[in-house]
């Protein structure tokens, strides 16, 4: 039997998954700030109505996102990029980015755990 | 309309208001300062949970002193820096992170205790007598305050670390308050502006009403602090503190109410609740706090918060152009909405520090056009001013 994408109870969010399900922060924060306002916003209207919900269902896990089944772990992750996703929407920005700001893709997201934190060499 | 005054306490005698930023920003005046500042100061380059298992390691390449580092909490448990060479023809030991017994270089297969010591020599009757205990890795002079991990590249420190910080900050944080957060995100990446912006930009909140009214309009000040004076400014002999106002006022967004639900305040909202607070954090004990602002000098910002801190530091890599590395801590969570809680304050705060980094490259450039004949600072940019007439004071030391 093939796993579930979602849990059973957010099945209506499973078209959502392969686009916005996004385990890495420097993808979730590209993915924002590169997507059309309104798509944006069609995923902002699918997924703020449910967090709560998401949210307690999750909380019915221990806490360790490396140790989560397959579907509430899509469910983790998507969660997460509507966190990202939310601020243009609820401060109503026509765009998804700030206009003038330091590009998104010039920051550089460094692997965690932080005993990993890499400064590259640079001459 | 009511303005709340700043509380100004320390060391203000010397400051200037006007300041020839253009000097310091040449190649030449950057060679200088790469001796008589980064040499000669303790330098904050990691924590102790970054090392957190007998044999954890990793390596930090600091581009101001060319200086390889290798960060290491040895089979006793004691942490040390050694710089990152073997001592047979100087190749690095290591280039990353990770765990071990022993170092062993690729090169000739020498090996060294995570003490450091020099355990093998391979082939070694091809070498004449080689006095092991005089081969060991090179130690660098480090110390560790609460969980931090400093390290000074003088051959002689001039002072002690706790001499160094100053008892304005040294058992000010001594309650455990660093343990209570753990690392959530590191950005790192070069900026092309000369560290003395970078340091400049994150150590006032006068910029706040007007290049954070997109991401942030209301996070500080409120309808008693307009103009959103700091209501505590501190300058000690080297470093500086100064809190931040919340607004009391400020409105929650939609997502940000599920965030303040399941979660606890961060940017751009601030919890009331300072029982967990060492005496160094909010030292004003102001009613509507948001953070503290302080910095180390030289090269050293780091805001505390309830629930949540931050460090950027400012590594030049040449006059023109700086290391920028940005770790953010927040609580440590108890339940998996704890985390997507985090998130959402995290991108919020993101922005703002991109808002940050915006105005650097366009400083650098007028500034090293020779537009302008000086800068001009306000009494809410005293950090600023005091960060001038420490690095004068470092400069023209023998």
């Amino acid at each position: 039997m093939t796993e579930e994408v979602l849990p059973a109870t957010f099945a209506d969010l499973v078209p959502y998954v392969a686009e916005w399900s996004l385990e890495m922060e420097r993808d979730r924060a590209v993915k924002r700030v590169s997507t059309d306002i309104d798509e944006l916003r069609r995923f902002h209207d699918a997924l703020s109505p449910r967090m709560e919900a998401i949210i307690e269902y999750l909380n019915t896990f221990p806490n360790d996102p490396e140790a989560l089944p397959g579907p509430a772990k899509r469910l983790f992750n998507l969660a997460r990029m509507a966190m990202e996703a939310s601020a243009p929407i609820d401060l109503g920005w026509s765009t998804p980015d700030i206009e003038d700001v330091f590009p998104m893709d010039r920051i550089g997201f460094a692997r965690l755990p932080a005993g990993n934190m890499i400064a590259k060499s640079v001459r | 309309m009511d303005q709340l005054e700043t509380k100004f306490l320390g060391h203000n005698a010397g400051l200037n208001t006007r300041i020839d930023v253009r000097s310091l920003l040449s190649a030449e005046n950057y060679a200088v300062e790469r001796e008589k500042i980064f040499r000669r100061s303790w330098l904050a380059i990691a924590h102790t949970d970054d090392v957190p298992k007998r044999g954890s390691f990793f390596v930090f390449e600091m581009p101001t002193l060319n200086a390889s580092l290798l960060v290491v909490r040895g089979q006793d448990d004691k942490i040390r820096v050694f710089h990152n060479a073997c001592r047979h023809r100087g190749n690095k030991l290591e280039r990353e992170a990770g765990c071990t017994r022993a170092f062993s270089c690729n090169f000739h297969g020498w090996v060294f205790s995570t003490e450091g010591e020099l355990k093998l020599i391979t082939d070694e009757h091809q070498f004449e007598t080689i006095d092991k205990a005089k081969y060991g890795l090179v130690p660098v002079t480090s110390e560790v305050w609460e969980n931090f991990i400093f390290v000074n590249l003088d051959e002689r420190p001039r002072e002690t670390l706790a001499e160094w910080l100053g008892e304005e900050f040294y058992g000010r944080y001594n309650n455990g308050y660093f343990d209570l957060h753990e690392n959530v995100s590191t950005y790192s990446f070069v900026l092309n502006c000369n560290w003395h912006l970078g340091v400049n930009s994150f150590t006032e909140g006068y910029h706040t009403r007007f290049l954070h009214r997109n991401t942030a309009r209301d996070y500080q000040g409120g309808k008693a602090n307009r103009e959103r004076h700091r209501p505590y400014m501190e300058l000690t002999k080297r470093h500086h503190r100064y809190s931040a106002p919340a607004n009391a006022d400020h409105q929650i967004l939609p997502m940000e109410a599920v965030a303040v639900k399941y979660g606890r305040k961060i940017l751009p909202a601030f919890d009331t609740d300072y029982s967990m607070l060492p005496s160094g954090v909010n030292p004003g004990k102001f009613e509507n706090w948001a953070f503290d602002v302080c910095s180390f000098y030289p090269n050293f910002v780091f805001i505390t918060g309830n629930h949540f801190r931050a460090e950027m530091t400012f590594w030049p890599i040449d006059e023109g152009r700086t290391l920028f590395i940005n770790r953010a801590y927040n609580y440590k969570t108890k339940n998996l909405g704890e985390r997507l809680s985090r998130d959402y304050f995290r991108s919020r705060a993101r922005d703002v520090v991109r808002e940050d980094l915006n105005t650097l490259e366009a400083q650098q450039q007028i500034i090293m056009s020779g537009a302008l004949p000086h800068i001009i600072l306000s009494k809410q940019e005293l950090a600023l001013q005091h960060h001038y007439a420490v690095t004068d004071r470092m400069l023209a030391a023998a």
